[in-house]
């Protein structure tokens, strides 16, 4: 900054110039000006002038101090000063020729984070992108990894070759057992490849965690199944197959307890056992099935839920889930099944409920959701299973 | 004091009327502010001086929204006194 100091003789000659008065006399004016300034002050410690702003006598309230060469303490007296806020006359007037900014808002350093974000981001997805084809390369650690897809099934169902066997005798319903099961997993499976990505993670894992576990539990436990296996269904051919149908086994057992007649299926299952899929000949007997199930428990689960009909729509506010809204409008937590299915075209998984979301809140027959019915509540609690999965 | 109280003072003091004191003052306040926005400081002897201050730009955050924002770099006047003067004052009593 280019100050340089202006001295009263300077001011007293831009006065005389502009009022047209004496040197002399303008002078004079300024040394009247500046003690009057200075009696006002001592009198009644304020003085406003317009147009160039306000002083003021301020007390200063006596405070210790350190005397930095000799460390000694000491007190600084109290003491009046002047203080000058200038007007806001002048500080416009003196910043209108400045240089002039005008406020702006400021890019958040949170922005920066967020790129920073999403370049790890891209790097995480290129580290994927190399671990995926890394198996590709190493042949042999595909197919074991193809071999532990199934494992988590198999732990859930270890139980089942025994019900296997004692099922044998029922072999129909084994059968179309077989049959779904296929038709249910095959699909599962294609997606699985499409979304090999997210699926490798999970395989990579599984394989670093449990291969040498595996190996072992496949000869101890899968060896001698799969061969029980092979033995009841000729048609199954491979381990995949087996290990489905074994996690259809529990399904298998509340078929039998229905006791449908599922016979009419066999001819189809031997073929379908053979050829691995037909999917469009399977599609439509899943599809019997479920309802038939329902049908044994009670006739309203049965009937498909009308989800037009809503009660309201609520939108979603911070800490509120399903389970919030369920209490709220049918006196259970546990009837939050139905507003999922209801909103399953927002919802893509039960937890994926956020804030803002809108939620509709679908009219139910009373029966569905009388809380004085313990098969309500198990019906409830079956589809959350169901849908948790 | 006022403004008025102060064009009052002189001009009994200068036996000059009150509108000719105003004047006098408009043309000393006006002088100073346009050697101020000079970027000049103007010095009065025995009283002080009035200089320009440049104050930075700088990041404020507001506590509500949380929004940052730049407050733009302004010029503040300042009046720095005298040693003369502070000692001329320095004693008074406390008010």
């Amino acid at each position: 900054m280019n100050t340089s100091k202006i001295s009263i003789q300077e001011l007293i000659d831009v006065i005389a110039q502009q009022t047209g008065i004496s040197k002399k006399k303008a002078e004079e004016f300024l040394k009247v000006l500046q003690s009057t300034i200075e009696d006002g002050l001592i009198n009644d410690r304020i003085v406003k002038i317009k147009g160039l702003g306000t002083f003021k006598l301020i007390w200063n309230e006596a405070r210790k101090s350190i005397n930095v060469q000799t460390g000694e303490e000491y007190i600084i007296p109290g003491h009046t000063k002047v203080s000058f806020v200038p007007d806001a006359q002048l500080k416009e007037l003196i910043n209108d020729k400045g240089v002039k900014t005008n406020e702006s808002t400021l890019p958040d350093p949170l922005e920066k984070l967020n790129e920073q974000a999403e370049e790890i981001k891209g790097i995480i997805a290129d580290i994927k992108e190399m671990k995926k084809t890394e198996p590709a390369l190493i042949q042999p650690s595909e197919s074991i990894e193809e071999m532990v897809k199934p494992e988590p099934e198999l732990t859930n169902t270890t139980v089942n070759p025994t019900q296997n066997e004692e099922q044998v005798s029922i072999q129909s319903a084994t059968l179309t057992e077989k049959h779904v099961l296929q038709e249910r997993d095959l699909p599962i499976k294609k997606k699985r490849k499409e979304k090999h990505v997210v699926f490798f993670l999970l395989v990579f894992l599984v394989v670093a965690g449990g291969v040498g576990g595996y190996l072992l539990y496949k000869d101890t436990v899968l060896g001698p199944y799969i061969v029980k296996a092979e033995s009841k269904a000729k048609a199954l051919k491979d381990k995949l197959v087996a290990i489905f149908e074994k996690s259809e086994a529990e399904n298998e057992v509340l078929v039998v307890e229905e006791s449908i007649s599922t016979t009419p299926l066999d001819e189809n299952m031997a073929d379908n056992a053979t050829e691995d899929e037909k999917p469009p000949v399977e599609a439509p007997k899943s599809t019997k099935k479920e309802p038939v199930k329902k049908v044994a428990q009670q006739s309203v689960f049965e009937m498909p839920r009308n989800q037009k009909e809503t009660i309201t729509t609520e939108v979603v506010k911070k800490g509120e889930r399903l389970v919030v809204y369920a209490e709220k409008y049918y006196g259970h937590k546990d009837f939050w099944v139905y507003i999922y299915e209801a909103n399953s075209n927002v919802l893509k998984s039960p937890g994926s409920v956020q804030v803002g979301m809108r939620i509709k809140i679908p009219k139910l027959n009373p029966k569905l959701i009388d809380i004085n019915n313990p098969e309500a509540l198990k019906y409830a609690k079956q589809l959350e299973r169901n849908y948790l999965q | 004091m006022n403004n008025k109280e102060l064009q009052a003072a002189i001009a009994s003091n200068l036996a000059l009327s009150q509108s000719e004191t105003e004047t006098l003052i408009h043309a000393a306040v006006s002088a100073i502010s346009d050697k101020l926005s000079e970027q000049k400081s103007v010095s009065i002897h025995g009283f002080g001086t009035f200089e320009i201050r440049e104050k930075k730009e700088r990041v404020t955050v507001n506590p509500l929204t949380k929004k940052r924002s730049i407050v733009p770099s302004k010029i503040a006047v300042a009046f720095k006194p005298s040693t003369v003067y502070k000692d001329k004052i320095k004693d008074l009593p406390r008010l």
